[in-house]
């Protein structure tokens, strides 16, 4: 066999199913966020986001097109560690379910994260953290756009460059029209696309090659995929972990949906994203490690899932698969355009060019914002730069030195601006020197590590202590 | 997977392609010499790596990529005296994973226009040498002790947080 998935489906199958699912999209979104006319509406929902559409934004927002590829993608490089290590993302979402209720309860009325670290830390380190964040919802955002011009491009022959015009367009689309409000309702009918549509292919494969038969085969030509003491895979494990962990702890995306939702939900909300999320790496991931027993040739690790399902299942498994990823790129590509519009034209706009702007004005900005980061993305899309590992770990060393300045903000009274900016500048040196000379696999720990050390190591040293209770009052004070 | 030996036009340097021949044969009254030029200048070759330089793998994974286009491609993977087919497919790259620490040979070959097949390229030499476990249980403890602390910290945090806000 080969990996000629991209014939199971004709281009003009292809753009029908590209039409019917923007026009679905757009008419969803545009439905959901009619109510979207306040700037509360339009970035933080109304804050009045209940516990099953909390549960459901957050679970399809972790999904994106990063577990459905990547996972397989983590398995086929480094076996059944691979997955579990994928699969510790979870963690992310775990943990930051008692920082979103402290999220909510010590800024009642935030609107970013950057905020959160200015009125923590200070304008320094606000800088340095709107310049990693910023960095990182782009790449993420690219990572995304391309994996969906790639699927396109092997389903179906589309050229590359059409499937992720189309992807982002439509998501631009519907996020300026709807806000949050739009992002949320349609993150409900994705995350529900994505978890029936996955485990149908996994049941599909699983009735083709049995576990015995995977196994056997990559004994025989894979070996270090299932062996024990894999260097790289044991290193990935806990690189993997902590990059989850300063993904979802810093990003606007989570902390938006925090500021989103109702008092009392986003602890139960996040915790149960992330049960419902665990066994989505696993599922998507056992495809990758099923490739090798079905003789399927690989010749991109991050289309090797869409690849063994269009090549397993012919043209309905590769419906099913345009599908399923679809819905995950659009889950995630629309909560990055409104979340980095959120922090653009709050720290940006808002700040520095109309300082006086009434809210209906920037809720006009905001629109605009997310178009501009729309085509800022589809620019950065089109070289279609490494595979998706390497574009979006080359962030990792950078999310996970954030993970211990906001912790310690969060709680620690005695921690310092001066430690917060020190944390995130030494770790992500040491993070991307790691990422060059040992892999990346180790540079999110790296970073986690030199953070926390330089971030507690401050705090402890410090005497002054800071009173929670201005973060409540906002940028009035 | 099946051994490289198998298959059609294994070996297609010595045995032209059937459409190349006919060519040949269908001039008439042109010597044997002049016959054979055409022979030599329509035999397809081989595909070449984009990057022939002889490289290392730290994590078991190679990628490799060769010139042309879409069409049909065997990729060959050789480790000591045993010799495999790692790649069938359409597009001019493969991955390949979970390889050993080890020496290994990656040739390419393409189809031809009359079902045959190129000649094998020049190899691509790999260096499988995976890290050593002496770094990997380093960054593992310390990976675990981070992520340890992390946990505790947010979980003693935002119970003790909780505690307060119900007290007052």
């Amino acid at each position: 066999m080969s990996d000629d998935a991209g014939l199971l489906l004709t281009p003009s199958v292809g753009w029908l199913l590209l039409g019917g699912f923007s026009v679905l999209w757009i008419a969803l979104g545009s439905f959901w966020g009619r109510r979207a006319r306040s700037l509360d509406g339009f970035m933080v929902a109304g804050r009045n986001v209940g516990l099953a559409l909390g549960t459901a934004t957050a679970m399809a927002t972790w999904v994106t097109s990063n577990t459905t590829m990547l996972a397989p993608q983590f398995a086929l490089e480094l076996g059944v560690w691979g997955i579990l290590a994928y699969a510790t993302a979870s963690l992310g979402l775990l943990l930051f379910a008692p920082l979103a209720a402290r999220i909510r309860a010590v800024m009642p009325n935030g609107y970013t994260s950057a905020e959160f670290i200015e009125l923590r830390y200070g304008r320094a380190a606000w800088g340095v953290f709107l310049a990693l964040s910023l960095f990182y919802a782009l790449t993420w955002l690219v990572s995304m756009g391309m994996a969906g011009g790639l699927l396109i491009e092997a389903l179906t022959g589309i050229d590359y460059r059409y499937g992720m015009t189309v992807i982002l367009a439509v998501c631009v689309i519907y996020t300026v029209s709807g806000g949050l409000f739009a992002v949320i309702g349609t993150d409900f009918i994705q995350s529900l696309i994505v978890l029936v549509g996955l485990v149908v292919v996994g049941v599909l494969v699983l009735r083709e090659v049995s576990v015995g038969q995977v196994h056997a085969t990559l004994a025989a030509e894979r070996p270090m995929l299932l062996h024990v003491m894999f260097p790289a895979a044991l290193l990935a494990l806990f690189n993997n972990l902590l990059f989850g962990l300063g993904e979802v702890f810093h990003s606007n995306v989570w902390w938006s949906r925090a500021f989103a939702m109702r008092p009392g939900v986003g602890g139960r909300a996040y915790a149960l994203a992330a049960l419902f999320w665990l066994p989505v790496p696993v599922v998507a991931g056992f495809l990758g490690l099923a490739a090798p027993a079905l003789g399927i040739g690989v010749s991109r690790p991050d289309m090797v899932a869409p690849i063994v399902a269009g090549t397993l299942l012919g043209e309905a498994g590769a419906v099913l698969v345009f599908v399923v990823v679809f819905a995950s790129i659009a889950s995630s590509v629309d909560s990055l355009l409104a979340a980095t519009s959120d922090l653009l034209t709050k720290e940006v706009v808002q700040r520095f060019m109309i300082p006086g702007a009434s809210p209906e004005r920037l809720r006009r900005i905001a629109g605009r914002v997310i178009v501009g980061t729309g085509v800022l993305a589809w620019l950065l899309c089109l070289p279609k730069v490494g595979t998706l590992a390497t574009v979006l770990f080359f962030a990792g060393p950078m999310v996970a030195s954030m993970i211990w300045p906001i912790v310690a903000g969060l709680y620690w009274r005695r921690a310092t601006g001066t430690g917060a900016v020190a944390g995130m500048v030494a770790g992500t040196a040491v993070g991307l020197t790691v990422y060059v000379t040992i892999g990346w696999y180790a540079a999110s720990l790296a970073g986690a590590l030199v953070s926390a050390l330089v971030v507690t190591l401050t705090a402890w040293t410090s005497t002054h202590e800071f009173s929670f209770d201005t973060l409540s009052k906002g940028r009035a004070v | 997977m099946p051994s490289s030996k198998r298959g059609r036009g294994s070996g297609s340097t010595n045995n032209p392609p059937l459409r190349a021949r006919g060519r040949v044969s269908a001039g008439r009254g042109i010597g044997l010499l002049l016959g054979a030029l055409p022979i030599v200048a329509l035999a397809k070759p081989p595909p070449a790596f984009e990057d022939p330089a002889p490289s290392t793998s730290h994590n078991g994974a190679v990628q490799v990529q060769w010139s042309g286009g879409r069409g049909e491609y065997e990729v060959q993977l050789r480790h000591g005296e045993h010799v495999r087919s790692a790649y069938r497919g359409p597009m001019a790259s493969a991955h390949l994973s979970g390889l050993v620490d080890g020496e290994y040979a990656l040739q390419v070959r393409a189809r031809t226009e009359d079902g045959g097949w190129t000649a094998w390229s020049a190899p691509k030499r790999v260096t499988v040498e995976h890290h050593p476990m002496s770094l990997v249980w380093v960054l593992m403890s310390l990976g675990l002790l981070t992520f340890a602390a992390t946990a505790v910290v947010v979980v003693r945090s935002s119970t003790a947080a909780s505690g307060a806000a119900g007290a007052s």
